[in-house]
């Protein structure tokens, strides 16, 4: 290595060269020293006690972005190999403690370093691996990484977990960006998602893949209907709890239900209980008697004082199933009214006592009697 | 292997148990009622309370149906398993399925009993309750926490029974010390629980840290075994019981034995609705990512700060805290506190899985109070995990302040699967 004798003012036409090896040289003198450093923290995993794995993670940290890049290389592209445990465990303590309150610099770096290597070439299960680290540690920054995943077979469902825990308006719009261009497991994966994150706007998508041939898709538009609880998604919610193959027909009632459910929550009562009652109506027979006890549930907790009668009617029913399960709803729905309706909840808890005789729930009914006075 | 002879143990000492139950020997109130034909309905059709039951088994490998004997007059129609080895040959979808989605569509099926791995214990209980089947599910509950909210808000929802895996808090329901401890700290005759403290026994078996890929057998759909669980290349660490080892299908022996033991605990306290406060771990950190690692304690503390210590067994260090008492009695009462608790009814007697299937109550080992328990030891296991003490919310099902810990508690499933 030469290195000029003139002053750095007035460099030689050599001197430029020389610095810039010089500087090279000096970067790789460190990352070898880095490296070796590396090594011989990883050769204290895993270590004897907590207070040795903290300082092993400060000293991971002080290497910044750096020392994630190379404890990702060492994990290695072949899953599961013997070579790569210790780079594992060293980097899943530098995610977790990075991650913890009060911590936030360290967490945005090691999170920021992690995202920038999905982008390298590193094998599908490094990444996924890479993906559920920032499943934990991710934020809203981190999203474009994860996003850019979701035309990948492989990394689409990991990188929608991981968008789904970090959530919010950034996680949401990039699923939905991403769904017209998703198919097969991928469609299925994002709309799942959708549903889950309760987007408004894509109500009209999960509506389309109600009548598919892919059975899957159907289940988590259903699902997805549900969920997302907004009006113009009923029509298409209890179309499907009409069907006859009886798997699926519960999978379409249960998300009917929960569609109301998130429309009670939403204020919207009324449409919220004329749902209830189209279900009500349309479990007939034995063989659904589960699903009426559900539909009264979901009644009374959502409707209040105008579920009163249906709920004492119930506990009336010749029908054991019906009786029982109307007496718990009962003791709940009179939880609810006894401060605003007392005469109602007394009502419906003095049915109890001669409706069932399921001790737990008189010695219930008897105990919001005494509060009731 | 010792753990199986435990088990084995128990569940004899639980059968003897239930039979006097069933018989009425205990001096309690009576828990059998002759209800007349007309008034008990059951698919449509009016029953006996001796009428035999049908089930089928959802996982019937390790576990089958060993549990099921609390059902009472049963005849099995069926099981299901993604492993055609553990229902004789190929799927009919008459006797032998690979599909429960396909089983639960019988109507001649009365109850199930899942013995699947715990990552496919929730969605199986959500499944048979939306079909009306009542549920007899193995132990640990779920494998996170948000799953046992779901489980119990659909058993509740669908009206149907849910029986636990574990029958130890029938015992305890009988014994009068503990029958006052539950009755004093359920009706607040004494609200401040500080320096009061149980322990609850588990195990600490680890998980392999290195696990290659491996052929899949051609007798395992390994897709569906997998299910809501994150896809990890095929290893036969992975499967059938080892995969109680791996964080993504279970929580180790601390959720399957402290299940055992922190039940009958949560009855006795009367904490079946509730859930602790806090969790502070002891054990080896860093955890491995994949592996369930060594553990020494968990201490959990109630807001009405009751604690109860789960100890990993041999080779941990002990709990160090201080231990006032561990139960308590009429002792601790003033005068008027006595008067009070003798005016005060018995806890109803926990009403038997059979009993309960035939009477439409609500089992002994209900879906709510086994919710609680495995949120207990799932919180207890996040501890674990990030190495730090967590603060939990148990009227939010929350953990607060805490980001990282706090994804643990509602984890996405694959799709299509969904709670």
């Amino acid at each position: 290595m030469n290195r000029s004798s003139q002053t750095p003012s007035q460099p030689g036409p050599g001197a430029a060269r020389a610095v810039a090896v010089g500087a090279a040289a000096s970067v790789l003198a460190a990352r070898e020293a880095a490296g070796a450093e590396l090594d011989a923290l990883l050769e204290k995993i895993p270590p004897k006690h907590a207070d040795e794995a903290v300082a092993i993670c400060r000293q991971l940290a002080a290497g910044g972005p750096d020392t994630v890049e190379k404890l990702v290389k060492a994990v290695g592209n072949e899953f599961g190999s013997q070579e790569g445990v210790k780079a594992k465990y060293a980097l899943h303590a530098l995610v977790v403690w990075s991650a913890r309150p009060g911590a936030d610099e360290h967490r945005k770096m090691v999170a920021s370093a992690l995202a920038g290597q999905l982008a390298a070439d590193h094998s599908s299960e490094l990444k996924a691996f890479i993906v559920r680290h920032l499943q934990w540690c991710g934020r809203a920054e981190d999203v474009p990484a994860l996003a850019g995943l979701l035309g990948d077979d492989r990394l689409c469902e990991p990188a929608t977990q991981a968008l789904l825990a970090l959530g919010g308006k950034a996680a949401t719009d990039a699923l939905r960006g991403a769904l017209p261009k998703a198919r097969g497991k991928r469609r299925a994966t994002i709309l799942k998602a959708l549903g889950r994150q309760r987007d408004p706007a894509s109500v009209a998508a999960a509506r389309r893949e109600v009548g598919v041939k892919d059975g899957d898709l159907r289940l988590v538009a259903y699902y997805a209907l549900g969920n997302i609880g907004k009006a113009d998604g009923i029509g298409a919610a209890l179309e499907a709890a009409g069907m006859e193959a009886p798997f699926e027909r519960s999978q379409a009632v249960d998300a009917a239900l929960l569609l109301g459910r998130r429309l009670a929550e939403g204020g919207q009562a009324d449409e919220a209980m004329a749902v209830f009652r189209k279900l009500l109506a349309a479990a007939d027979g034995p063989e659904k008697a589960h699903e009426r006890s559900a539909a009264l549930h979901e009644m009374a907790l959502a409707g209040g004082t105008k579920a009163v009668g249906d709920v004492l009617a119930a506990m009336g029913s010749g029908e054991l199933r019906i009786s029982a399960a109307a007496a718990r709803t009962a003791v709940k729905l009179a939880a609810l009214l006894a401060k605003d309706k007392p005469k109602q909840a007394r009502q419906l808890l003095l049915k109890v006592r001669t409706s069932t005789r399921e001790q737990a729930v008189i010695q219930r009914a008897d105990s919001l009697l005494g509060e009731l006075g | 292997m010792r753990h199986r002879n435990t088990e084995r143990q128990t569940m004899a000492t639980d059968q003897i148990t239930r039979r006097r139950f069933l018989h009425g020997a205990a001096a309690t109130a009576a828990t059998v009622t002759i209800v007349p034909r007309h008034v008990l309905g059951g698919r449509g059709r009016k029953a006996a309370p001796s009428d035999t039951v049908t089930y089928a088994v959802i996982g019937n490998g390790r576990r089958k149906d060993s549990g099921i004997g609390c059902l009472g007059a049963r005849k099995k129609i069926a099981v299901c398993d993604v492993d055609t080895r553990h229902i004789g040959g190929e799927p009919d979808n008459k006797t032998r399925y690979t599909d429960y989605r396909r089983l639960l569509e019988r109507k001649d099926l009365d109850v199930v009993c899942i013995g699947t791995p715990p990552h496919w214990h929730a969605l199986p209980c959500i499944h048979a309750a939306q079909a009306g089947k009542d549920i007899f599910c193995e132990k640990p509950m779920t494998k996170f926490i948000a799953e046992g909210r779901a489980v119990a808000d659909a058993v509740e929802r669908y009206g149907v029974v849910f029986q636990i895996g574990t029958f130890k808090r029938f015992n305890r329901s009988g014994d009068k010390s503990s029958i006052v401890n539950h009755k004093i700290i359920r009706h607040g005759l004494i609200k401040d629980l500080t320096g009061v403290v149980q322990t609850a026994g588990a195990k600490n078996r680890i998980g392999k840290t290195a696990l290659p890929e491996q052929p899949v057998p051609d007798n395992l759909d390994y897709e569906m075994w997998l299910g809501p669980a994150p896809y990890k290349p095929y290893n036969t660490a992975r499967v059938h019981y080892n995969n109680r080892f791996y964080w993504d299908y279970e929580g180790g022996d601390l959720t399957n034995f402290g299940a055992h033991s922190f039940d009958p605990f949560q009855w006795t306290f009367a904490k079946d609705h509730t859930s602790p406060v806090k969790a502070v771990p002891s054990a080896s950190w860093p955890q491995h990512p994949d592996a369930v690692c060594q553990y020494s304690w968990v201490e959990l503390t109630y807001a009405d700060g009751l604690k109860v210590i789960i100890t990993g067994g041999k080779g941990g260090r002990k709990w160090q805290g201080e231990k006032k008492k561990s139960m308590l009695s009429e002792a601790d009462l003033d005068e008027a506190g006595r008067r009070k608790l003798a005016e005060l009814p018995d806890p109803p007697p926990l009403v038997p899985f059979g009993q309960a299937v035939r009477t439409r109550q609500q089992a002994g080992g209900h879906a709510e109070s086994s919710h609680r328990v495995s949120t207990a030891l799932n919180l207890a296991n996040i501890a674990i995990r990030m190495g730090r003490t967590i603060h939990y919310d148990p009227v939010k099902e929350q953990i607060i302040g805490d980001e990282e810990a706090n994804r643990f508690v509602n984890i996405p499933m694959r799709a299509p699967w969904h709670l």
